[in-house]
């Protein structure tokens, strides 16, 4: 069933894999990066969708000379007007002057949204008696003006219908104005609009409409006239291009930072591993992952925003460290199956991706949907990439070990997020301390460096949204360049008016007029334009009908009273289309508009029609050249509630970054409680936790430091780093102070080990980042640029900083494996406020309920603990010859068994006296009979039953007993436990590493005096190999050293609890001869016949041999 | 073959252009130590949109720099340039146009405010430097130079301009301006005098206060 299961896992991943790609689109707006209810984005995005016409392309040319530039520019667009196929048409001179009269449609609708009083009057003007006075009055004008401007107007309009107010607001219609919107102020810069034939709503369509368009005029430029064409450059920008260059950077960055971090995976593993199969395995399988998350992200978000395609080197760069760790292990333990290595490993992979799933998600919460999106592509990607590399990686690499061992239990699918228990690894004397004080003195360097840097500079924010603009390529170079020669405002302000019908928008428009006047008064803008005159009047174009209807009809009168007055037809051409234009006005029934080109031309500038939408732009100049942006902000957010949006890059920037500050708590309380939860749940010691927060702490102050050399800006994008360098920052001191732990703070071997692998990820992850920063995206280039210092400082600073701090506040204290296990995997209660709490409650609770109240939170712990309850188990194992049923049984007992010692350790080192002893005197003859001789005796005992209570036994027999014990794993419980045992008479002698404190312990025995000494849990060093239950171990010799050493008699006891009391077994005396041991092996021989002799009294009470850390020595 | 035959046309138009090159230099050495001229005008505007010429007279006067035009009798439209502006003026209609000379944007209105100043040129560098001598015709008393401006934003607005002298005593005989359009405006001058001082008042460019004064210009 399971394998089926797992099949159709599989099998539903591939199948969404398949539907996410069919549903793959890109979205190349940036603008969709944003917080769509904000003013200032809705304003742009109205401006992008409907006043930057996505067919457009716009040329531009630049000759030497003015002449040439408007005579090339006459050719390229003769040349282009021939390629009907893919040219619709091509303006390069305001349209009206290639046909004037087209204007007369305009003229004729703007008098129709007159005033039904001015357009009555028109009647009037153009009644028949009226007219020979008027054409008089235009012969006179014509023959005695001297104005261009009159001579050319009246030329053409000779019943002078071109006065209205109206048209005081249309620039460019004048002569003065010449080739305004296509030509420079020196004429040597011009401009072609090239409206597309062809569909270019796809970036393929774009980029093909483009390279056709290059190819003609590359073929203009190198014909005939190609002399001419020397020193002229043609520049091209407009939607089209802009998409071409998104698309294209898109395509660029994906390819590179994917091909950078590839390459430099490829190097890293190489220079680590030196092995082919693994790496080309690990980068196929990172280029399935990407693709994968890609799809998948599709089929959950939609639409993929350009920008959080930057997710590709960032997954990279965490991915990989799944596989490393994967590869690592399963080198270090070559006789691990692959199931097995799973098993080890999969818990911590999974809980490090839980937690950086976590960390990415809450990107979400910033405000900034582009980057949220960045953050779900990673989270999806980073929860695939544990599942492929847990499940897929290692077994092809190691195909021999695929298979589980024939007697392997099965696992369930909690075992892998429940770790087994890791088995200690010896301390080695590697760690120096030259190193330490190098890395003190360097920490030292670092702060002062930072901090001195950080007093004179440090990172600005920057409020602009030049990191949500795209890159400078071509297309804004152009319109660059195109705004300096036209003469536009650098930095225009947008007002967008959007309403369902003609009438809504007017009235929004004087609405937000209102607001504007008072801006303009209050200084806060120097000015507003506002189209308002040329907008369509409803209510006039309804009642000016029937006096359209009766203009319409005057054509014949006009022609007649023209020919009349010695003009021609050309004269009539302009109010001919006036007339006609009343005419059909006349017979309309809804509210019209101008549909010819010139019309057309001029209207989409500042009007925009959809079906179900009428929009109208206008410009705001702010009133310096400095933009207030927090008080334009206020003014967007006023006309925002009448609907009107006013926007601008400049203002959009100051927008965002305020909506993103005002949520970033949203992201960084969260980060911050998931940053000290890691801590606590991977700690749980305050030291540890601190020296966590260093590393951040040294991490951030270095970026800043690096940030403020750069001269890099906080900006909009590279904010939302913060949460992903506290995020890999916990995991690296995570990794290395647990590490730390298990190798007694050997940091050299922790370098070598968890520090190698950390090398890899954290390059790895550096390089990810880092090759963000060639991206096209400022934003995103910058996220990655503060990313890959952040990141490399923490792993920098955790491989090579941490272990000193670590070994200075730690080090002297550090658990060590000797009597007794390492203390990394110590449970909660030994430490010292834990130990004083169950003392107090065994004072104050009756023992029965206590013990009841400690047997159930063992149970408990025993479910949610099954890393450490496994460790009891494999100790276990080998005295019911591998039952594992039987192992758990009685490891499950022997943890609520040790909750009931506990519950008597706590009493009787509260003060309590233990009388119920079950003794035989015979056994206490033992002790006395040894004790006789005057060498001293050393109490051999085991982790077995109430081992503790013999000191107070020994005490009632009125012996004083020395314990030697290794300093507990916490300062306060070392003393708390010292004072305990000195209360009811028994001395603690603190052995540690101290060579000194072991002559010490001679000179007692010699003295006579009374020792104990535990001797079932292997050393950290010096071990010799014995059998333990017809199974290797590596047992101390420290009695045997000290028989040798002092001669003093080796006594063995056991203390275990039974119903009524507690059995005390005291073993015949060991016998030795002392001469013999001189050499190990005798040595060896006695420690094998002091445990041999202890078998059989383990056996009888199993579940009371309390062993939590791991005895038998790994598999080789 | 037609261009053949126009490239024959031109290059003859031309070697007649060198034919008359000595009057040139006389009359452009007459124009450079001229301090003033005045005479009367007859203009005639064939305008496209009109079936028959329409015909003003006037009076002008001009000294370096600055000129007084004045249409129609009385004056219906008064052209006056100084250095810094062109102003026109009609009386009738109480009204005036200012045009700062330095302010006009380039395009068709600069290059035909160039050429009318190039119209009545003072030198012959200043005049190549705008024209290209397309032919030179001589009559009884007369030379007449056909022009062309050289910059081809000017040629969308004017497309040639014909300059005649009196080959006896050097004075201007007429001037012609035929635009893009078909149109022409031709002025034909009598009773031209030259050097003769003129009244400083002519080239006042102070208005009545009632005047409306406007600058089309100004953005």
């Amino acid at each position: 069933v399971s394998s089926f299961l797992k099949r159709w896992w599989w099998v539903l991943l591939l199948v969404a894999v398949a539907a996410g790609f069919a549903r793959l689109r890109f979205d190349v707006d940036v603008l969709d990066l944003l917080p769509p209810e904000e003013p200032t984005v809705q304003g742009l995005k109205l401006y992008q969708q409907h006043f930057t016409n996505a067919r457009e392309l716009v040329i531009s040319l630049r000759a030497t000379d003015a002449d040439t530039a408007e005579k090339l520019s006459g050719e390229l667009a003769k040349r282009l007007r021939r390629e009907t196929n893919l040219v619709a048409s091509v303006t390069w001179q305001p349209p009206w002057m290639e046909a004037p009269e087209q204007l007369g449609e305009l003229l004729g609708w703007l008098w129709f949204n007159q005033p039904p009083a001015d357009f009555a009057a028109l009647t009037n003007h153009l009644a028949p008696e009226n007219l020979k006075p008027q054409l008089d009055e235009t012969r006179e004008l014509l023959a005695t003006s001297m104005s261009p401007m009159d001579l050319a107007r009246r030329s053409f309009d000779p019943f002078n219908l071109l006065t209205m107010p109206a048209l005081t607001s249309i620039g460019g219609m004048d002569m003065s104005a010449g080739n305004q919107g296509f030509a420079g102020a020196d004429g040597k810069y011009h401009l072609l609009y090239v409206e597309s034939a062809v569909d270019l709503s796809g970036y393929r369509e774009c980029e093909n409409f483009l390279k056709q368009i290059h190819t003609v005029v590359a073929e203009l430029q190198g014909g005939a006239e190609k002399e001419n064409w020397k020193n002229v450059t043609v520049h091209f920008t407009g939607r089209p291009v802009f998409v071409e260059e998104i698309a294209t950077a898109m395509q660029k960055d994906m390819s590179h930072s994917v091909g950078a971090t590839s390459m430099i995976i490829a190097i890293l593993f190489w220079i680590t591993h030196r092995r082919w199969k693994p790496m080309l395995w690990l980068l196929a399988l990172l280029m399935i992952i990407l693709g994968a998350t890609l799809a998948l992200g599709a089929l959950i978000l939609g639409h993929i925003s350009v920008v959080a395609l930057g997710f590709a080197a960032v997954l990279l760069g965490l991915a990989v460290d799944y596989a490393v760790v994967h590869y690592q292990e399963a080198l270090a333990h070559p006789n691990l199956t692959v199931p097995e290595i799973r098993r080890a490993i999969a818990p911590s992979i999974l809980w490090a991706a839980i937690t950086t799933i976590c960390a990415f998600l809450v990107l979400n919460f910033g405000g900034l949907p582009g980057l949220g999106q960045l953050g779900s592509l990673v989270a999806i990607g980073i929860a695939l990439s544990a599942l492929v590399m847990v499940m897929i990686y290692l077994p092809p690499l190691f195909p021999e070990r695929r298979q589980p061992r024939p007697n392997q239990p099965p696992f369930r699918w909690w075992n892998f997020f429940i770790a087994p228990h890791e088995p200690p690894v010896a301390a080695s004397n590697s760690s120096g301390k030259n190193s330490s004080r190098g890395a003190f003195v360097v920490t030292t360097l670092i702060l002062l460096c930072a901090v001195g840097i950080l007093l004179f500079r440090h990172p600005g924010l920057d409020r602009s949204g030049n990191a949500l603009q795209p890159a400078r390529g071509e297309a804004q170079a152009t319109l660059d360049e195109m705004t300096v020669e036209m003469g536009l405002p650098p930095q225009p302000l947008w007002l967008i008016v959007p309403g369902r019908d003609e009438a809504v928008v007017f009235q929004r428009l004087q609405n937000a007029q209102g607001i504007l006047d008072d801006a303009v008064s209050n200084r806060l803008i120097g000015k507003y334009l506002f189209p308002t005159a040329l907008w369509p009047r409803g209510e006039n174009q309804v009642s000016n009908r029937a006096t359209a209807a009766i203009l319409g009809e005057k054509a014949p009168l006009l022609r007649g009273a023209l020919a009349d007055a010695g003009f021609n037809t050309n004269a009539m051409l302009l109010s001919e289309q006036m007339v006609h234009t009343w005419a059909q006005a006349g017979a309309s029934k809804n509210l019209i508009w101008p549909t010819n080109q010139v019309s057309g031309w001029l209207l989409k500038r500042f009007v925009a029609r959809a079906p179900d939408e009428v929009l109208v732009m206008g410009l705001v100049y702010p009133a310096t050249n400095k933009v207030d942006a927090a008080k334009l902000s206020t003014l967007s957010n006023e006309l925002a509630r009448g609907h009107t949006f006013l926007s601008g890059w400049e203002l959009l920037g100051y927008a965002t970054l305020q909506r993103v500050e005002s949520k970033m708590w949203l992201v960084v309380l969260p980060l911050v409680l998931l940053v000290l939860l890691s801590l606590w749940f991977a700690f749980r010691r305050a030291t540890e936790i601190l020296l966590g927060l260093a590393v951040l702490g040294l991490s951030g102050v270095s970026l800043l430091a690096v940030m403020a050399l750069a001269g890099w800006k906080w900006n909009l994008m590279n904010l939302m780093a913060m949460p992903l360098i506290l995020g890999t920052g916990v995991d690296y001191t995570i990794f290395i102070q647990l590490a730390l732990r298990r190798h007694g703070g050997d940091c050299a071997l922790v370098r070598r080990s968890v520090g190698r692998a950390l090398m890899l990820c954290g390059g790895t992850a550096v390089a990810g980042f880092g090759s963000l920063a060639m991206s096209s995206n400022p934003g995103m280039a910058s996220l990655g640029q503060v990313c890959a210092v952040g990141i490399g400082a923490n792993a920098l600073i955790s491989i090579f900083l941490l272990p000193a701090w670590w070994s200075r506040r730690l080090g002297g204290n550090a658990p060590k494996t000797c009597v007794t296990a390492a203390h990394g995997a110590q449970p909660a209660f030994y430490r010292g406020a834990a130990w004083k709490l169950g003392l107090f409650c065994a004072k104050v609770f009756p023992a029965v309920l206590l013990k009841k109240i400690a047997a159930t939170l063992a149970d408990l712990y025993w479910l949610t603990n099954r890393r450490q309850c496994e460790t009891v188990v494999q100790n276990l194992l080998p005295l019911f010859a591998g039952d594992k049923t039987a192992a758990e049984k009685a490891a499950r007992t022997a943890h609520r068994n040790f909750a009931a010692k506990l519950v008597d350790l706590w009493r009787v080192e509260g003060g309590e006296e233990i009388r119920n002893w079950l003794t035989t005197d015979g056994e206490l003859d033992i002790i006395r009979n040894a004790r006789k001789r005057g060498r001293g005796a050393l109490f051999i005992t085991l982790h077995l039953g109430n081992w503790e209570h013999g000191g107070q036994l020994l005490t009632q027999l009125g012996i004083r007993l020395t314990i030697l014990s290794q300093v507990e794993p916490d300062d306060g419980l070392t003393d708390l436990r010292k004072a305990a045992r000195a209360r009811y008479g028994v001395d603690t002698l603190i052995i540690g590493d101290d060579g000194f404190a072991f002559v010490e312990v001679i000179k007692k025995l010699q003295a006579g005096a009374d020792m104990a000494v535990s001797l079932d849990r292997p050393p950290d060093r010096g071990g010799v190999p014995v059998k333990f239950f017809g199974k290797d171990f590596e047992a101390s010799l420290a009695a045997a050293e000290l028989a040798r050493a002092s001669g003093c008699a080796l006594i063995g006891v056991t203390i275990v609890r039974r119903p009524d009391g507690f059995a005390v077994k005291v073993l015949p005396e060991f016998v030795y001869d002392r001469k013999n041991l001189g050499s190990r092996e005798a040595r060896a021989e006695l420690t094998q016949q002091i445990l041999r002799a202890f078998e059989p009294e383990i056996r009888k009470d199993i579940e009371q041999w309390y062993q939590f850390t791991p005895i038998w020595p790994r598999e080789k | 073959m037609r261009s053949v035959f126009l490239a024959v046309l031109c290059a003859a138009a031309v070697s007649r252009g060198a034919d008359y090159d000595a009057q040139f230099n006389q009359w452009f050495e007459v124009q450079t130590n001229l301090q003033s001229w005045s005479g009367d005008f007859t203009q005639t505007r064939t305008l496209t949109v009109l079936n028959q010429p329409l015909v003003s007279r006037g009076k002008v006067w001009v000294k370096p720099g600055e000129f007084r035009w004045e249409l129609g009798q009385p004056a219906q439209t008064i052209v006056l340039r100084n250095p810094n502006q062109l102003l026109i003026i009609y009386p009738r209609l109480k009204r005036a146009e200012k045009y700062p000379l330095d302010a006009v944007p380039s395009g068709p209105m600069k290059d035909a405010l160039a050429l009318l100043d190039a119209s009545l040129p003072r030198d012959r560098a200043q005049m190549e430097k705008n024209f290209t001598l397309l032919a030179a015709t001589a009559t009884n008393a007369t030379l007449q130079m056909t022009l062309q401006p050289r910059s081809e934003a000017a040629r969308k607005f004017i497309g040639q301009v014909v300059i005649a002298f009196h080959t006896n005593d050097f004075t201007i005989a007429a001037t012609e301006m035929k635009f893009a359009d078909g149109s022409k405006l031709h002025n034909d001058f009598t009773n031209v005098v030259l050097n003769a001082p003129l009244d400083a008042k002519l080239f006042d460019a102070a208005l009545p206060a009632d005047f409306t004064v406007s600058e089309p210009l100004k953005k």
